[in-house]
């Protein structure tokens, strides 16, 4: 059975503070990035040093899905709005897109909508009604108190924009990080299987898209 | 025995010279051994028979006995002497404004020259050729011939021929004079090629010639290039005198300069100040003064006949021509054993087989002296045909009419083979002989090897070289194919000769503008070797991969053939793969390519066998079956068959004999799959090189490859060290490799570093450059030179004191008062804009404010943590909370503090008070720059600011906003910045290297985002801290260029373009890779290679305006074109020059108002 290549797109919301979060409150935002996520995910590891990312790499990890190996290519991009215009090389030939929010943010979770479409008009799949997505609530570890959007609220969201999988993660804790990629990468695999085969473009070993928008975490 | 001239010192690395064979009278000489010592090369005092031969018991004069009239005076100069003479070739002699030769070639040493121009890189000949000459080289001549007992040189057994004149040496203590010469500056890698002075009105008188500087070995022969020569080493104060008939015509040359052997008379003189720009220049320089020469007659100069030297413009034509190692290859053809005369000229047939045109011999640097011609493959009918290689100049054409003329352009015409059953036979004439022309034919059988570059940096010609088996090389072929008509006209119809009718003439060109059809990766050398493989054997050497055997010996076929790595043996893998022989879609660029392959109409060449041990030890994967429908599994599948593939490939190429001398030097991981039979081993490799799991098979056997190659330069490095005096030295200083190379094929001369890192300014250097009130001695473009070249010494506080300079944050024209007054009003401003936030609630808690705060500490938070002052976390604040506060205290705290206490910060790493204020520094950046706003990446740029300003805010902060100044640009809201930058480097890929500009068009890497993080916070994520302060403040100085980190990045691609270009086909393979140099580039070469990249590019250009000039003057040269051609001419010799866009002529640009 052969390898496949899956490429995830990865987006991390962007964490917009609070004005009155400032002394007490403050610590209702903190920063958990996608490279800590992806980290977590691909090298077991959590660590509060690793730089802003700056232009962009990716990440590989080998699976196994439904007995099928399968390769990852999970990319990381500048989180500043600022740099997004380099985004379009790294979209392109996605299989999966992955939106991040932090569950004690409610302003990163209303930016999910922003984040998808601006992701289809990026990335123009083959066909965005199906193209698939995965959401993270991630940050899960901190106390119940700070969290501002419940799983309920989050689920529903999913459920409105087609069924989209939904999972709580923490990058510090390894909570759910390995259930929530496996996801990703069933998606993608899907994705790869129904597409006819590639006859213009030619192999979907290229750029494996996990983008992360936003948080200039 | 025949042994050949030229190859006896030959500047191929291999075998390094061994200079046991050389005569070296400076060892006879006690006072010398310190000289001999220092500069490690030493040769034999017993190599050759000389005899003594000095008119006095207080000189030493010898003549060798091989080489009748040859003088030898070794350390005839006094060490104040020669001083003397560096001092006036230099200062005087070569004053400017010296015509033709002082432009972008020619750089001088700024100071003890003139002034005006920049310093630093190629200098070579020029001469009054007028005047009078300096009355100390006349003394020194006319000492020098007095010195000798011509006696002793001739005497009765004398059996040279000398003519009418008679015995005249008998008379030379009387009569010479010497009055007009020559003086010649070589530079290391220099070589002055066989030749013979032709001096037809007096041959016989002596030759005085003058050494100074770095040491050389002088090889002297006989009147024809089959005289074995002598070789002797001369150094700096040795005078060598040539006389007689037989040795004025002997021939003569100087393979090599021997580098660093300058004595210490001649070095700089830590005492001798206004001495230290010639020892500068010396360093590198041999100083070679001859008198006389007669210009009033012929003569020969580096290999090149010049007729009809009449006038002093002429001499001074002539020298800004015959200067530097890559214009010595020029000969006429009318040269002792041109090949052209074993050929029976009269009733023989040449029929024309193949040609090109727009073939072009570059007799001198220039681009107006190009000849035009064409290369043609011509059969010389008989019994046993001939085949000869020819180039004819289009003049000679022209002379013999239309006909003539069209023969070559309808053999071009057709693309097709004219074999012996070819109705269309064309017979011509091969030109007559023509002293000047530099036409040549000669059979391929007396051909050994061609030297074969494609067009690539810095020379948007290919071109090839062709070596004679006799030794002679021939002139240089440079491809023009942009105004050849092989290349502009659309391919003739392929299928011409299957029904036999001749279409000639073909349809004509469809437009001029029409694009051209020329293929990619493909040039006019190409075809000719495509052409010549169907007469001849053709072999790549895999030890130097431009190297082309003809027709090679045995042992040269196993000398050259066998590989490590070869090109296409990825691609083959993938080739072997069931996926490929799906109709699946693998794009073009992903089937194998081998790098120079003839045309497949072309017949095969039986010696193409994949040799190399990768191809060899790779079985050819079973034959799976997968259906079409599966081909992209199939692929992937591939590649994991690759992946495996490699580790054996690693482990047979490891285990090859060949690899045993590296195998020392590899690195211990890698070195553990020499024999290793497991895939643990290499699994264990990849874990400990930081490998991830899965890599394309390209990018792990891209990294591999990149691994051993530099441990192998490392190797090599040691070696030369070790062991200077077998190595062929030359090379060892310079890390310049792959540029040597690439400047080969250039017809400009290699520029140099001037690198200097071993010596940096320091404490004592910095001090000198400032007098009384702290005002400064030196001028301002001075000390950035000096900080360029050297950088600044990392001990103690200098830098602290240095950035502010360099970066202008403090005034070089000024007094210790005048500054500190300047200082002053800079640190209130600092402070009036701080406290726009500092301790102000309303501001620091609003909401843009709140947002800008967190980007800044989250940020600063991560930046540098290894530093020791970020790397301490603040001590717990728990007490100081307990403790009482001052209301007023806790809430200037509340409100200037811009990271939150640790209890509050959850995931994110602990602060302190540095972090703090740098975060703050950042923040009153906001204040003083309104419209940028804080970007990730900037935290980056000021950290370092802040660990050299040893925590001083102030200063931090201004050297950061002059930092900012030079990259505001890349911060940009709409990225503006950064997409010109990115745009022009891929512009200056274009220009440098178009070979890896279509590479990444393949792959669609031409945005060149994997160099967006080196260009946007200038490298600082890919060097250690220490190297990143090195580097920039060698990018403070815009010396060179005010975007010279666009040179640094194109010095890193083209260090690893071999690797990209064969092993990595994608975008985000290259990506990876890229990123993954972080942390392993080494930054003197790599500064080292920007600098040579800056001065190669500002010679391109110059080239490129020089042409442009030439072309507006009317032609001159109007015969040369002819029929068809003249229409179009002009546009197509336009359309030769590549368009220099406004961006690309920025990068010329330096310094700051």
């Amino acid at each position: 059975m052969g390898r496949v290549l899956l490429k995830a797109c990865f987006t991390l919301c962007f964490a917009i503070p609070r004005p009155n979060a400032i002394g007490p409150g403050y610590n209702s935002r903190r920063h958990v990035g996608k490279t800590s996520l992806m980290n977590q995910y691909v090298n077991k590891r959590f660590s509060n040093q690793y730089k802003a990312t700056i232009g962009a790499d990716f990440l590989t990890k080998e699976i196994m899905v439904d007995d099928r190996p399968v390769t990852m290519q999970l990319w990381d991009t500048a989180g500043q709005e600022r740099f997004q215009s380099l985004g379009v090389a790294f979209y392109r030939g996605a299989d999966c897109c992955v939106l991040v929010y932090d569950v004690n943010n409610a302003k990163s979770f209303e930016a999910l909508d922003s984040w998808r479409d601006e992701f289809l008009i990026q990335a123009s799949p083959h066909d965005p009604e199906n193209f698939p997505f995965v959401v993270l609530g991630n940050k899960i570890d901190v106390e119940e108190n700070k969290r501002q959007v419940s799983q309920k609220r989050a689920m529903a969201w999913c459920q409105s924009k087609g069924n989209i999988p939904y999972f709580e993660t923490s990058a510090k804790e390894a909570i759910n990080v390995e259930q929530a990629f496996q996801a990703v990468a069933k998606n993608a695999l899907q994705q790869v299987q129904e597409e006819p085969p590639y006859v213009d473009y030619p192999i979907q070993l290229g750029p494996g898209n996990s983008q992360s928008y936003g948080c200039n975490c | 025995m025949v042994v050949n001239f030229v190859p006896m010192y030959p500047k191929a690395r291999f075998p390094p010279p061994d200079l046991s064979d050389v005569l070296d009278l400076a060892l006879l000489d006690e006072t010398r051994t310190l000289e001999v010592q220092a500069g490690i090369w030493k040769g034999s005092s017993n190599a050759l028979d000389y005899r003594d031969a000095s008119s006095s018991s207080n000189i030493k004069a010898f003549t060798i006995s091989r080489i009748p009239g040859l003088v030898l005076l070794p350390g005839f100069l006094s060490h104040a002497k020669q001083r003397e003479l560096v001092q006036w070739s230099l200062a005087d002699h070569a004053r400017y404004p010296n015509e033709t030769n002082l432009d972008i070639h020619y750089i001088l040493p700024e100071e003890g020259l003139w002034t005006y121009y920049h310093w630093g890189t190629k200098q070579y000949d020029f001469t009054k050729g007028k005047g009078k000459i300096h009355d100390v080289l006349v003394n020194v001549c006319q000492s020098a011939v007095n010195s000798v007992d011509w006696n002793q040189v001739y005497g009765p057994n004398d059996t040279s021929d000398w003519g009418e004149a008679g015995l005249e040496w008998k008379t030379w203590s009387q009569s010479y004079e010497p009055d007009a010469g020559i003086v010649n500056f070589y530079q290391t890698k220099d070589t002055l090629m066989a030749h013979v002075d032709r001096s037809e009105v007096c041959a016989t008188s002596p030759l005085v010639s003058i050494s100074l500087g770095n040491a050389a070995v002088f090889l002297i022969g006989g009147l024809t290039r089959d005289t074995e020569p002598v070789p002797i080493l001369l150094r700096s104060g040795d005078v060598v005198i040539m006389s007689g008939p037989a040795c004025r015509r002997a021939f003569h040359g100087v393979p090599r300069i021997l580098s660093n052997t300058l004595p210490d008379h001649l070095a700089a003189q830590p005492d001798e100040p206004q001495w230290a720009p010639f020892a500068e220049y010396m360093a590198t320089t041999r100083i070679n003064i001859n008198y006389p020469l007669l210009i009033s007659v012929n003569f020969c100069c580096c290999g090149r006949d010049v007729t009809r030297l009449e006038s002093h413009d002429a001499m001074t034509a002539l020298f800004s021509t015959v200067s530097s190692g890559s214009m010595v290859e020029i000969k006429r053809t009318d040269d002792l054993h041109s090949p052209m005369a074993d050929l029976n000229l009269e009733d023989t047939k040449y029929r024309l087989v193949y040609t090109k045109s727009k073939v072009y011999v570059n007799p001198t640097a220039y681009a107006r002296d190009n000849i035009p011609g064409f290369v043609a493959l011509v059969k010389r009918e008989a019994a046993n045909p001939t085949y000869l290689l020819a180039w004819i100049p289009e003049t000679l054409l022209n002379e013999k009419g239309a006909t003539e003329w069209d023969k070559f352009a309808k053999v071009e015409e057709s693309s097709s083979v004219l074999d012996e059953e070819d109705e269309d036979v064309v017979l011509i004439d091969l030109p007559t002989q023509r002293p000047e022309s530099y036409a040549f034919s000669v059979p391929l059988t007396s051909i050994y090897s061609l030297i074969v570059h494609a067009p690539t940096l810095s020379s948007w010609y290919g071109s090839v070289g062709i070596n004679l088996i006799n030794g002679d090389t021939l002139p240089t072929l440079h491809f023009h194919d942009d105004e050849s008509k092989s290349f502009t006209l659309p391919s003739p119809p392929a299928k011409r000769r299957s029904n036999g009718v001749t279409t000639y003439p073909p349809p004509p060109s469809t437009s001029p503008a029409a694009p051209s059809p020329r293929p990619n990766n493909s040039w006019g050398g190409e075809h000719l070797l495509a052409r010549l493989r169907l007469y001849c054997h053709l072999l790549r050497s895999t030890l130097q991969p431009s190297l082309f055997l003809v027709d090679p010996s045995r042992a040269d076929i196993e000398a050259h053939s066998t590989q490590l790595f070869a090109d296409d043996a990825v691609d083959d893998i993938l080739a072997q793969s069931s996926y490929a022989n799906s109709h699946s879609p693998v794009p073009t660029h992903r089937r194998p390519r081998p790098l120079s392959s003839p045309p497949t109409t072309l017949s095969p060449n039986p010696y193409s066998h994949r040799s190399s041990v990768l191809h060899r030890s790779l079985a050819s994967p079973a034959s799976n079956a997968a259906s079409s429908s599966q081909a992209r599994t199939a692929l992937l599948q591939s590649f994991s068959n690759i992946t495996r593939a490699t580790r054996h490939a690693a482990q047979n190429i490891l285990s090859h004999p060949l690899a045993k001398p590296i195998i020392p030097h590899l690195p211990d991981p890698v070195k553990s799959l020499v024999n290793a039979n497991g895939e643990w081993e290499w699994g264990s490799w990849v874990d400990k090189s930081g490998v991830g799991e899965f890599e394309s098979a390209r990018v792990y056997l891209a990294r591999w490859a990149r691994i051993v190659a530099e441990e192998g330069e490392r190797a090599r490095r040691r070696e030369a060290q070790a062991l200077p005096s077998s190595s062929t030295a030359a090379e060892e200083t310079s890390s310049l490799g792959i540029f040597e190379l690439l400047h080969s094929t250039s017809n400009l001369p290699t520029p140099r570093t001037s690198r200097d890192p071993e010596h940096p300014v320091d404490e004592k250097i910095w001090g000198g450059w400032f007098g009384e009130e702290g005002r400064p001695t030196v001028r301002f473009e001075h000390m950035k030179r000096e900080v360029f070249r050297r950088g600044i010494d990392a001990k103690g506080t200098l830098r602290q004191r240095v950035w502010p300079f360099v970066l202008g944050v403090l005034d070089w024209e000024a007094t210790d008062a005048e500054r500190a007054e300047r200082w002053e009003e800079k640190r209130k401003l600092y402070h009036t804009t701080k406290d726009e936030w500092c301790g102000v609630p309303e501001v620091f808690d609003r909401a843009d404010i709140l947002e800008e705060r967190h980007r800044i500490d989250v940020d600063c938070r991560r930046t540098d943590r290894t530093q020791p002052l970020f790397a301490t976390p603040q001590p717990t604040p728990s007490e100081a909370k307990t403790a009482e506060m001052n209301d007023e205290k806790e809430r200037a705290k509340r409100y200037s503090t811009i990271s939150p206490e640790m209890a509050d910060i959850g995931a994110q790493s602990p602060t302190n008070e540095h972090i703090d204020r740098l975060a703050g520094i950042l923040l009153t950046y906001n204040f003083y720059e309104k419209e940028l706003g804080y970007v990730q990446g900037m935290s980056d740029m000021c950290a370092p600011i802040y660990v050299v300003m040893a925590a001083d805010e102030e200063l931090t902060f201004w050297c950061f906003v002059e930092f900012m100044n030079r990259m505001k640009q890349n911060f940009l809201r709409d990225q503006s910045g950064m997409k010109k930058q990115l745009l022009t480097l891929q512009e200056l890929i274009e220009v440098m290297d178009p070979e890896l500009y279509r590479h990444l068009e393949k792959t669609d890497g031409l945005n060149l985002f994997f160099c967006f993080r080196w260009v946007l916070i200038a490298f600082k994520r890919e060097f250690p801290f220490d190297d990143v302060l090195r580097l920039w403040e060698v990018l403070w100085t815009d010396y060179y260029s005010n975007d010279f980190v666009l040179f640094v990045a194109l010095a890193v691609l083209e260090s690893h373009r071999d690797v990209i270009l064969r092993y990595l086909v994608e975008f985000d393979e290259i990506l990876k890779y890229c990123n993954e140099l972080s942390m392993t580039i080494e930054l003197d070469s790599t500064l080292a290679q920007a600098e040579v990249l800056f001065l190669s590019f500002a010679q391109l250009v110059a080239d490129i305006d020089r042409r442009r000039a030439d072309e507006q003057k009317p032609s001159m040269e109007g015969l040369r074109r002819r029929g068809s051609q003249k229409d179009k001419a002009t546009p197509e010799t336009t359309l030769s020059m590549p368009l220099l866009s406004d961006n690309l002529r920025d990068l010329l640009k330096a310094g700051r108002d």
